[in-house]
């Protein structure tokens, strides 16, 4: 009865390597959810901060076609950026309705490899008018 | 000695099948959990989508006041981007104040309704306003007011002569 037979140490390798390949393949999942959240974050932090700036630009009555301009995924706001270079702009869209800006915005995480985890995009649509 | 091995033979079995629901248990926590934070990022994205969305509904509505006041109504249900509602509803509250609300609702999975709600109230302030006597008294904090002459008026004078649709010789007297 003492030591182990050669069936049971079989046994117990091919448990433990299971339980292995369960546990790294689980481990995988949640690091590649935290990056696509942290991805997600990022690109959702810069959409907002940008589209509230050109809202209140607009409120303030100046003309976005002239304040804010479009160059290499960065967004600047008469020369200074708007967001970071962890993100690219892909689209600022105006649209002038009476004396009101429609504004489309879409931001990405920047991803040149194309890898799965780090996609991450961001549309957003509001409409802003001059305070009288 | 034979009883011994028996006892455990039996004991390991047991601690085997608690491992494994102990290790279960920590795995669907863990998954649970790991999805929820998907599902909130998800759910913060669209909100802040919706609320802006819900802006626009409020600029429009200001649009209206401005361009004509009678204008400003109710717009129904409008389909954005496939996925959100949006409903602006007017109520009047006074002849010249409305209340604008924006709703836009959607669904994040599948009978998890999501909505966000944004409440404005707008004057109309291109309206002219004609203020008596009575009306300017009250606005000042007093119970109320009424013209007098100078001489009779033992309140609180308001304005000069003539002005707050008094007759020309006379005051608005607040009490």
């Amino acid at each position: 009865m003492k030591g182990l037979t050669l069936i049971e140490f079989i046994i117990y390798i091919a448990i433990l390597g299971a339980v292995l390949v369960l546990m790294v393949g689980f481990s995988w999942n949640i690091i590649h959810s935290d990056i696509k959240t942290m991805a997600y974050r990022e690109a959702q932090q810069n959409a907002r901060f940008a589209m509230e700036r050109i809202t209140r630009a607009i409120r303030a009555g100046q003309n976005p076609l002239t304040v804010f301009t479009l160059n290499n995924g960065i967004i600047y706001q008469n020369g200074a950026a708007l967001t970071t270079d962890q993100v690219r702009a892909t689209g600022l869209g105006f649209t002038n309705i009476n004396n009101a800006y429609k504004i489309n915005l879409s931001i990405e995480y920047y991803n040149p490899d194309n890898r799965l985890e780090y996609e991450a995009s961001v549309d957003l649509e509001t409409t802003s008018m001059p305070r009288q | 000695m034979n009883n011994f091995m028996k006892f455990q033979s039996g004991q390991s079995l047991i601690e085997l099948l608690i491992a494994m629901s102990i290790f279960i248990l920590a795995i669907s926590i863990i998954s649970f959990l790991v999805l929820d934070a998907y599902v909130a990022n998800r759910s913060a994205l669209e909100r802040t989508q919706a609320t802006f969305l819900a802006e626009e509904g409020l600029e429009k509505a200001r649009a209206s006041r401005d361009l004509n006041w009678q204008n400003l109504v109710s717009i129904g249900s409008e389909l954005i981007d496939d996925k959100f509602t949006r409903i602006v509803t007017v109520q009047e509250i006074s002849p010249n104040r409305k209340q604008v609300v924006s709703q836009v609702s959607w669904q994040l999975v599948e009978n998890r309704p999501q909505e966000v709600n944004l409440i404005t109230y707008l004057t109309n302030w291109q309206a002219i306003v004609v203020l008596n006597c009575n009306t300017v008294c009250q606005n000042n904090g007093y119970s109320g007011g009424s013209c007098k002459t100078a001489k009779a008026c033992k309140g609180t004078p308001l304005g000069g002569l003539g002005e707050y649709q008094c007759p020309s010789n006379r005051i608005c007297c607040c009490q």
